[in-house]
């Protein structure tokens, strides 16, 4: 992913005004922080996440035209997870790391102290170990109604889903939180770091 | 499809610390700024500076929307001032101004920061023009209708739009400005516009907007763009807890932009604040306007203006 937009791309963003004059301008505005969000939470690493917005809006200016009206976040969102997708696979070479639960055994064990859990840094860590352990399809539903608030019928919308999947994903999503949160709470009683 | 209730409200302290750190997730103002200027729509900023520009002269006097909306107009100024240096100087001056973060203390600091920051370009350039150019282009032009295009020098292939400017008069009609500081140095880093944790202006205390003078022109109504920034940044605020800065930015975005095109989203976010300022009367009064006015609005609003 690179954070340099090459000079057609460039020329491409600025010319981007789709027929009914929605401006690649006026969507970056309104949606830009909420696809920041978005990918931090999809699993782009902290420091990845503003080239990874960049490239969203890049691929929104080429395709302006095609988005059809009124579905202008639910591309966003669409293309904010396969953004993150790309990097959260590209990481994963890059580390050779191994997904499932030893993972996030192992951030874990190697992190600080649970009783430093006050700590806002800590707890955007456990966070990220939580979402880590959720497949894309169900971590993308429970992002969006756990953290960012909207409701499942705004999240079928959002994410081009029947709402029945919405509905178990969402369920699989919490199970896996709440997993985690016991496995949290059994090592806090035990004292464990 | 009714929905559950979130784990934040229900899952338990540990589920709501883990859930509430999310709230630090927002890009910086710097990464929003590089990445409007990397994708050539500066133009956007240019709307937002138009947009913050009206609310800063709604928000008045340094509070927390005034402050916000100001510091959002430094941004729009800031590219325009980047667009002329970088029409007269290296592409390092450019990138230097918009890596310099807004003034955004209050209106009248803006307009100072203006200054200080298109001398700081040119010093940065050393090209004596962009503080020539820059300097009188804001201070004096009441509006620039159509943006200048500016094209880069070879080295650096983005170009850089030069926003509309109409936001200046009423930054430089705010009669309280504090005096200018002599130091010519743009500081490396500023905080983001909205406070994270205070709340600086009391609501009653704020001007009423339609009122607030414009000498030069009439007040400018707010475009898509700076409508949204007004209405993402109140956003922002709900989800960093921060709900009385929201109403504050709702009431400027009420004032600069009625029956605007995000008032739905306006409103929705209206009611969201109310509920976490604790204010569930005024909440219900809210949503059964929102519902009223949008009968397909979320059905949380739905059934809140439902509640007895």
């Amino acid at each position: 992913m690179n954070g340099r937009p090459s000079t057609t791309e460039v020329s491409e963003a600025q010319a981007a005004r789709r027929a009914d004059g929605v401006t690649l301008g006026a969507l970056f505005e309104l949606h830009y922080d909420f696809v920041w969000r978005s990918l931090r939470r999809l699993g782009v690493a902290p420091d990845s996440v503003d080239d990874a917005a960049q490239e969203v809006f890049l691929i929104v200016a080429r395709k302006l035209d095609r988005i059809v009206p009124g579905a202008e976040k639910a591309f966003l969102f669409g293309t904010s997870m396969r953004v993150a997708s790309d990097a959260r696979r590209a990481r994963a070479r890059r580390r050779e790391e191994a997904d499932g639960p030893e993972i996030i055994e192992a951030a874990w064990a190697g992190g600080p102290g649970l009783d430093e859990l006050v700590e806002q840094k800590r707890a955007r860590e456990l966070l990220d170990l939580a979402l880590d352990s959720m497949p894309l399809d169900v971590r993308a539903p429970f992002a969006l109604f756990e953290l960012e608030g909207m409701t499942m019928a705004e999240i079928a919308a959002c994410t081009d889903t029947p709402p029945g999947t919405v509905a178990s994903r969402l369920r699989r999503g919490r199970e896996i939180f709440e997993a985690f949160l016991k496995r949290a709470k059994a090592r806090m009683d035990r004292g464990e770091r | 499809m009714s929905d559950p209730k979130r784990l934040f409200e229900d899952g338990g302290p540990l589920a709501q610390e883990i859930l509430g750190s999310a709230n630090v997730d927002r890009p910086s103002d710097a990464a929003r700024r590089r990445a409007a200027i990397a994708l050539g729509i500066a133009a956007a900023s240019a709307g937002t500076a138009v947009g913050a520009g009206s609310a800063a002269a709604v928000g008045g006097n340094g509070g927390a929307a005034g402050a916000g909306a100001a510091a959002v107009g430094g941004n729009g100024a800031l590219a325009a001032a980047a667009s002329t240096s970088a029409a007269a100087s290296a592409s390092a001056a450019a990138s230097t101004a918009v890596a310099a973060p807004a003034l955004g203390a209050g209106a009248a600091v803006a307009k100072v920061g203006l200054v200080k920051l298109a001398l700081a370009v040119g010093l940065a350039g050393s090209a004596a023009v962009g503080v020539g150019v820059a300097v009188p282009m804001m201070m004096t032009a009441p509006r620039v209708e159509a943006p200048e295009t500016v094209q880069a020098p070879a080295a650096n292939p983005a170009r850089i739009v030069a926003p509309a400017v109409s936001a200046v008069p009423e930054i430089s009609a705010e009669p309280s400005a504090p005096p200018a500081t002599p130091e010519m140095s743009a500081p490396p880093e500023l905080p983001r516009a909205l406070p994270q944790k205070k709340l600086v202006l009391p609501r009653a205390e704020l001007p009423a907007p339609v009122t607030a003078p414009a000498r030069t022109t009439e007040a400018p109504r707010l475009d898509l763009a700076g409508e949204a920034s007004l209405i993402e940044r109140a956003r922002t605020a709900i989800a960093a807890g921060e709900p009385h800065s929201a109403l504050e930015l709702l009431d400027a975005y009420a004032a600069a932009a009625p029956g605007g095109s995000l008032e739905r989203e306006s409103l929705q976010l209206r009611v969201d604040a109310l509920l976490a300022s604790h204010d569930r009367e005024g909440a219900l009064t809210v949503a059964r306007r929102l519902v009223g006015r949008y009968p397909d609005a979320p059905a949380r609003y739905r059934e809140l203006a439902q509640a007895p």
